[in-house]
């Protein structure tokens, strides 16, 4: 059905002088009974007062994430509305709440629309507008600050000391961190460099990479016939929130049963067949007792046990054994009958699929908790099959990376000696590092698209650390808007939002089938700003680094050269599939021929059968390789080729940070060697242990209209989510003499917060929670309150209703790290209650 | 049960229950007259009195709806149509026609040609009674919320526009220096019984919407104990309703210019309230 | 809550004036009189469309991306909303329920919103659709009291009434309206139910549907399958 035809035929109806069967002959293929007119999901937008068609630029959304494919109306070259596209395998045309918002995170009212410099205290709030050309030769050549001279990235890069500067991003993918990490900061020569996975799911990852190497694990719901849900929110959050979520609703009209284990009642817990409420850090406990269930019904796949892990049927039931359900019970408060059935009845879903989120892992025993229920999924045999739990399947771009050999100051993996496997680094205590100062200080710390000093725990700590000059005598922030870290920043470089952005994106796919994806500028960057891909180009130049690329738009395209995707395609459409892909399930069990492993420099493991180039490691010759082995050589999974089993190779579970074996390891023999049990235990939270007469245990959580803490300023998500009671049981509230509604303090090791008490039957009783993403004290009107200093009008000024801010639960969790990933101990923390 | 809903803006505000304030101040303003105008030989200061109320009230009514309006200036609108179906449709025609008897009766009792005036009442007073009722009738009509989804409203209004009338005509009466006999020119207990009415009416009321469907007991509660229990406990009922009753009643025969200026307010302020609440109120439970 | 039956859907009803005789409480039936209450103007026949939705609670996931779509395609201000989602909880740990209820304008066949209009401002448009002229509209504000739903507002930039259109200006052009092309759960859908043929008629011929306030009569043209507390 074309534009054409449909406008015309309409045309002519309205004009009342043509029949029915008369329009039907006019316009070809369609057929005109008044009623039978098809609507196309989407595709097109009209003005709602011209009736105007809206020009569409495809893109991709960046509020969280899930980065969803898009589509942009533009009129008169501003930004009015935006859809899913619906030519995207992954989103199939949705988008949520907070991605149809974009609009209002693009015209903020307090967007930062040119660089700043700090003239006052660090904090104070006063500001120096001045150029791009002054930011960049302050940075870059050092200058003064509110009268204090600084060092610029020339000085040190001179002086030999490029570790030096510090790179912190939260969120930094796709292309814009291929320019940024593999290109800008190596050429530079630093490797102290950060990111935000810790303080995110880490633990998850570390987890993953213990036992089926590279993460990203997809959830097959769309084909499965039963869904364990362990600490995850995916009705409202979840890394691909709209594939997921719309999957599972389909799942769920087909009659699949889902069963959510939550503190408290999500949206995804509401919309189960059953809420299991569950003791916070104890789903590896259940996970296990299900586990053990399984294993002496004898329900389990030995097939893929015997072949595909590094344990036997025999051992894992001896190691289960003492994982009873009742003992779960105790544990968790999850009814051991519970347990049972529903042990059984995942057993046989065939398959059946586990997710797992935060909730699962941002504890003490994080690793441990994933990895029971990745044992779980593993022994029904529901691992890559279709329905089952899945190898994440994204873009691989390939793209020019610059070589050398940077150097990285050892502050980045948390206090030497306390994380046994900080694969995904230890974020989260980067600002204690500084501050300890035993393993260096940067003299530039620049942080992108990150607010330490909100989203990290123990937000004093993180502040007073980052006012210090001594500890941090150059701090740069790469920002959107005036955060909280960014208002504490010397120098403020404003980035352009997501719309209008350019970076090539590849998150992974729901269809197993990787979709190439494109995200362009919508509108011209607002005032200044500028992409700090751009920016940092520029940098290079002016330190007289040639990165071999001019501009990301020309990295892109060569990018997309080297990848055999078409890049005016992508201008156009937004999304590339292969057109003969299809989904990518059971990866592990290709059979490699011959010539894939019989190369020169590819060597045979014994111990591990795993066959390896020892070239891609850091081995340096191959006598070393060869006497070290596998396991023990640096980076020796680089070099992973495959493994054998039996008479063949296979491709195998591919190892990733951890030089594991191409099996599924639910036997780690790294884990052992660090003092761990190496299959799948219960680690009891220590806190959680003993805990005295009116304390409970806080746990946050995230909701669908927001995204951490990047969109309070946005009006139409703010309008609907601005406050965030404490939500505590009735009977809990009781015994504490409190009621729904009243102000309480909450008290932790490290602070005490006021919030609002709001009585809820949808709680555990043990438990209370508040969600992240309310409180701030920057940020602009609609997040906190009070106009930042770049503050500019826009239509609805005025027009805001509501008062309350909400609070910040990170005032309370104190950063701590799990021993084993180093994962942020969000849902962990001990504190009482009391009548404000 | 815990719920989460999103609310608009509210539509009407202060204005409108001003207007029906004026508006039922006027259509009891003239009810009053003729009344007085047919009553006994020394009633004639008050129906002259009275009579002029209502022009006035008018006017300041209107300007209220027309200014209340999103575009004031589109208000002819309404007066190049006719609704039938549309309470205001009818009470815009109705007021204008209302507010030309109501003019030249109050001219008429002005130039003390009170014999013509009481004639052309015969042809006011349908009109005032409509003006008196109709604002209830309007809130009837939008049946978004339980508080004005009731039968009782126009009579409420009815009675509080005779109620606020007598108050003024005895407010400007006393401070124009008017000596009766009876320092409430014989309203005394014309006010005590309209009064008694109300509240007997505002009762029933309550009662029906205790009776009625949860979400109007919900309405009743924020009445009598919640957010709105200082306005209309307080304020309505006890001071501008029981207060002013009991003064009556007990005051005997106290000569005093201050009594009736003091009751007179506090009737007034009852009668303001009474809108106020039901249009605040009223839009709340929307 | 009460189910229609799928024949009273929808039905062209002859303009006949309903009224409700308001019922006065027992004590003060001698002194009041009773009041005669228009009900609402009916929707009358000759129009071919009846459009409305179909929303399936069962696949809802109460996400507010509908409610934000229509706020970014109709740049919608603060404090104002064309449709919002409902979220009511209720029972005793750990058997407690969360159900959502997005809502939006019924396009009702029998309208107390159009009624009371003074100018003719509300109106049934050309496609059938509960509609209100921009041009005619003085802002008076009573038809937002009028709906039953809570669906009306006075925009406070235009200063005059406003609602839900059912997006007329995209599914005029063949497209779906702005909150159902967003819709994660696919829960929203759209048609015409004088279609036999269409998706939402065929949804409320196989399904167990109601209607919010279904007691009022005002005939309302969203039908929703599955629990919910109003
Ligand atoms: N709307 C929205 N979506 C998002 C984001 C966002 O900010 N907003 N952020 C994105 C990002 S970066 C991430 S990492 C994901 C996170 O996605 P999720 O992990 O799904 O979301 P969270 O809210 O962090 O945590 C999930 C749930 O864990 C529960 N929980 C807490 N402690 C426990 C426990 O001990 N056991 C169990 N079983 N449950 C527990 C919480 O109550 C919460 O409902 O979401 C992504 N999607
Ligand atoms: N208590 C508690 N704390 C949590 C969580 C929780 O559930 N509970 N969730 C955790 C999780 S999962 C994560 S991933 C982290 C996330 O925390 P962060 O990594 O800090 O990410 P954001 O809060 O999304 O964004 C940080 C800043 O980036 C800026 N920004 C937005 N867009 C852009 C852009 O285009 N360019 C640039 N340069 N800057 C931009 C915003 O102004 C914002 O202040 O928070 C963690 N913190
Ligand atoms: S889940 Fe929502 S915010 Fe996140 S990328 Fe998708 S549409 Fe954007
Ligand atoms: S829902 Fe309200 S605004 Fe819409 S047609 Fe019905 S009464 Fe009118
Ligand atoms: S606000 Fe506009 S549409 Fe509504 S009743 Fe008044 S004039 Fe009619
Ligand atoms: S149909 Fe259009 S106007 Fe109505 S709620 Fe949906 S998006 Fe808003
Ligand atoms: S978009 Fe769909 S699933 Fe989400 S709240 Fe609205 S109706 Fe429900
Ligand atoms: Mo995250």
């Amino acid at each position: 059905m074309s534009v054409n035809s449909i406008t015309r035929r309409k045309f002519m109806k309205s004009c009342g002088k043509v029949t029915a069967t008369a329009a039907a002959t006019a316009v070809g293929p369609y057929v005109d009974s008044a009623e039978a007119m098809e609507l196309s999901e989407g595709g097109r937008d009209f003005s709602p007062t011209t009736g105007a068609q809206r020009e569409v630029i495809p893109s991709a959304c960046w509020q969280c994430v899930a980065r969803d494919a898009i589509l942009c109306y533009v009129e008169n070259g501003r930004l009015v509305k935006i859809e899913g596209n619906p030519k995207s395998i992954r989103n199939r045309g949705r988008i949520c709440a907070k991605g149809q918002a974009g609009i209002s995170q693009l015209y903020n009212p307090d967007r930062l629309l040119y660089p700043l410099k700090r003239i006052g205290e660090r904090g104070q709030g006063k500001w120096q507008r001045i150029t791009w050309d002054e930011a960049l030769n302050l940075l870059v050549d050092g200058g003064e600050i509110a009268g204090t001279k600084v060092k610029g990235l020339k000085a040190l890069r001179e002086e030999g000391t490029p570790e030096k500067f510090m790179f912190h991003y939260g969120r930094m993918v796709g292309s814009d961190s291929a320019i940024i990490k593999d290109n800008f900061l190596p050429a530079y020569g630093t490797k102290t460099v950060a990111g935000h996975t810790t303080i995110c799911e880490g633990a998850k990852w570390v987890a993953q990479e213990l036992t089926w190497g590279k993460h990203y694990d997809v959830n097959d719901v769309e084909h499965t016939n039963m869904i364990l849900n362990f600490g995850c929110n995916f009705y409202e959050a979840h890394t691909s929130h709209i594939q997921l979520a719309q999957r599972a609703v389909n799942a769920q009209a087909r009659g699949v049963k889902l069963v959510t284990f939550d503190v408290r009642l999500s949206n995804t817990a509401a919309r189960s067949d059953e809420w299991i409420p569950i003791r916070p850090g104890t789903d590896g406990a259940v996970a296990l007792a299900m586990c053990k269930v399984i294993m002496d019904e004898d329900l389990y796949d030995s097939d893929f046990i015997e072949t595909w892990t590094n344990v036997t049927p025999r051992q894992l039931k001896d190691h289960l054994a003492q994982y009873t359900p009742e003992w779960a019970e105790g544990i968790s408060g999850v009814p051991a009958a519970r347990v049972r059935t529903l042990a059984i009845q995942f057993a046989k879903a065939n398959p059946g699929t586990c997710v797992s989120y935060r909730g699962a892992v941002a504890h003490y025993n994080g690793v441990e908790n994933e990895r029971a229920i990745k044992m779980l999924d593993a022994i029904c045999g529901h691992i890559d099959v279709k329905g089952g739990t899945c190898h994440g399947v994204g873009a691989k771009f390939s793209y020019p990376k610059a070589s050398g050999h940077p150097v990285g100051l050892k502050i980045i993996d948390g206090f030497p000696g306390q994380i046994a496997y900080p694969t995904h680094h230890v974020d989260h205590q980067v600002l204690k590092m500084i501050k300890d100062g035993r393993n260096g200080r940067p003299d530039i710390y620049m942080i992108y698209c990150y607010n330490p000093a909100y989203v990290n725990g123990g937000c004093q700590e993180n502040i007073d650390i980052l006012k210090d000059e001594k500890l941090i005598p150059f701090f740069v922030s790469v920002d959107i808007a005036m955060g909280e870290s960014t208002h504490l920043a010397d120098l403020v470089l404003p980035d352009v939002s997501y719309l209008e952005r350019w970076s090539w994106d590849n998150m992974v796919s729901y269809e197993m089938v990787p979709e190439f994806y494109l995200r362009q500028p919508v509108v011209e960057s607002r005032g200044e700003c500028r992409q700090f891909q751009d920016v940092a180009i520029e940098i290079a130049e002016r330190l007289g680094i040639d990165l071999g690329f001019e501009s990301t738009v020309d990295f892109i395209k060569r990018s997309c050269k080297e990848s055999g995707v078409d890049f005016e395609y992508l201008k156009k459409n937004g999304v590339w599939h292969a057109e003969n892909a299809v989904p990518k399930y059971l990866s592990y069990s290709e059979k490699l021929n011959e010539s894939a492993y019989a190369a020169d420099d590819i060597l045979f493991d014994k111990a591990t059968g795993v066959y390896w180039n020892w070239t891609k490691s850091n081995a340096k010759n191959k006598e070393e390789a060869v006497e070290k082995g596998y396991t023990d050589t640096k980076y020796g999974y680089e070099g992973y080729v495959g493994q054998k089993i039996g008479n063949a190779v296979f491709g195998g579970f591919k190892p990733d940070k951890i030089n594991k074996s191409g099996k599924f390891e639910l036997y780690s023999g790294f884990l052992e060697k660090s003092g761990f049990c190496p299959l799948p235990s219960y680690i009891p939270v220590p806190e959680h242990q003993d805990l005295k007469n009116g304390e409970m245990i806080l746990t946050t959580y995230k909701v669908n209209v927001q995204s951490q803490s990047r969109t309070q300023n946005n009006k139409w998500l703010t309008e609907i989510y601005h406050e965030n009671p404490l939500l505590i049981h009735p009977e809990t509230a009781a015994a504490n003499g409190i009621n729904d509604g009243d102000r309480v303090l909450v008290k932790s090791e490290i602070g005490t917060i006021e919030a609002v008490a709001k009585c809820t039957e949808g709680i555990h009783k043990s438990v209370v929670s508040c969600s992240f993403h309310c409180g701030h004290s920057q940020h602009g009107e609609y997040a906190s309150g009070k106009k930042t200093v770049v503050h500019q009008c826009e239509p609805d000024c005025g027009r805001k209703w509501w008062k309350g801010i909400g609070v910040n639960p990170n005032w309370l969790i104190p950063s701590k790290p799990d021993p084993i990933g180093g994962q942020m101990r969000f849902m962990d923390t001990v504190v009482s209650i009391a009548k404000a | 049960m815990p719920s989460y809903d999103i609310y608009h803006l509210p539509a009407l505000n202060w204005m409108i229950a001003l207007y029906f304030f004026f508006g039922g101040l006027a259509g009891g303003g003239f009810l009053l007259s003729f009344w007085a105008g047919y009553g006994k030989e020394n009633s004639g200061h008050l129906a002259r009195a009275s009579a002029q109320i209502t022009p006035i009230a008018l006017i300041i009514g209107l300007l209220l709806l027309v200014f209340h309006l999103g575009h004031p200036f589109r208000f002819w609108l309404t007066l190049t149509t006719f609704r039938p179906s549309s309470v205001i449709s009818w009470g815009t025609w109705v007021l204008t026609l209302f507010m030309i008897v109501s003019t030249v009766y109050a001219f008429l009792w002005r130039i003390n040609k009170g014999g013509s005036a009481k004639v052309l009442g015969w042809l006011g007073v349908p009109l005032a009674l409509f003006t008196s009722i109709y604002t209830g009738l309007l809130l009837m009509q939008l049946s978004g919320s339980p508080l004005w989804d009731s039968a009782l409203l126009p009579w409420i209004f009815l009675v509080g526009g005779l109620v606020s009338a007598a108050a003024v005509s005895v407010l400007v009466l006393t401070l124009t220096g008017h000596e009766p006999a009876e320092p409430f020119f014989g309203l005394k207990r014309y006010i005590c019984a309209l009064v008694i009415l109300e509240l007997v009416m505002v009762g029933s009321e309550l009662v029906a919407l205790y009776t009625g469907s949860a979400e109007s007991a919900r309405v009743a509660n924020m009445l009598l104990i919640g957010r709105f229990s200082v306005w209309f406990v307080g304020l309505q009922i006890i001071v501008g309703s029981v207060l002013p009753l009991g003064l009556l009643i007990l005051a005997g025969a106290f000569r005093s210019r201050i009594l009736p200026v003091l009751v007179s307010v506090l009737l007034l302020i009852g009668v303001l309230t009474v809108r106020f609440v039901v249009v605040f109120a009223g839009r709340i439970s929307l | 809550m009460a189910y229609n039956k799928a024949t009273e859907r929808c039905k062209s009803v002859t303009s006949r004036r309903e009224f409700i005789v308001a019922s006065a409480p027992a004590g003060l039936a001698a002194t009041v009189l009773a009041t005669q209450k228009p009900l609402g103007n009916v929707h009358r026949g000759a129009r071919d469309k009846c459009y409305g939705m179909v929303i399936d609670l069962r696949r809802c996931i109460g996400c507010h991306a509908c409610s934000v779509a229509c706020k970014s395609e109709f740049n919608v201000p603060l404090g104002v909303w064309r449709s919002w989602v409902k979220i009511t909880e209720d029972g005793k740990y750990p058997n407690v329920r969360r159900t959502f209820l997005p809502k939006l304008c019924n396009n009702c066949r029998k309208t107390p919103c159009i009624s009371v209009c003074p100018t003719g401002a509300s109106h049934y448009d050309e496609h059938g659709v509960s509609s209100i002229n921009q041009n005619k509209c003085i802002g008076c504000g009573l038809c937002v009291g009028a709906c039953p739903y809570k669906m009306r507002f006075v925009n406070p930039e235009k200063r005059i009434a406003e609602k839900c259109t059912l997006c007329m200006h995209r599914v005029a052009k063949g497209v779906a309206p702005a909150c159902v092309n967003t819709c994660v759960g696919r829960a929203r859908v759209f048609g015409d139910f004088n279609d036999p043929e269409s998706e939402v008629s065929s949804l409320v011929r196989t399904n167990k549907t109601a209607t919010l306030r279904p007691q009022l009569g005002t005939k309302p043209q969203v039908y929703y399958i599955g629990d919910f507390d109003e």
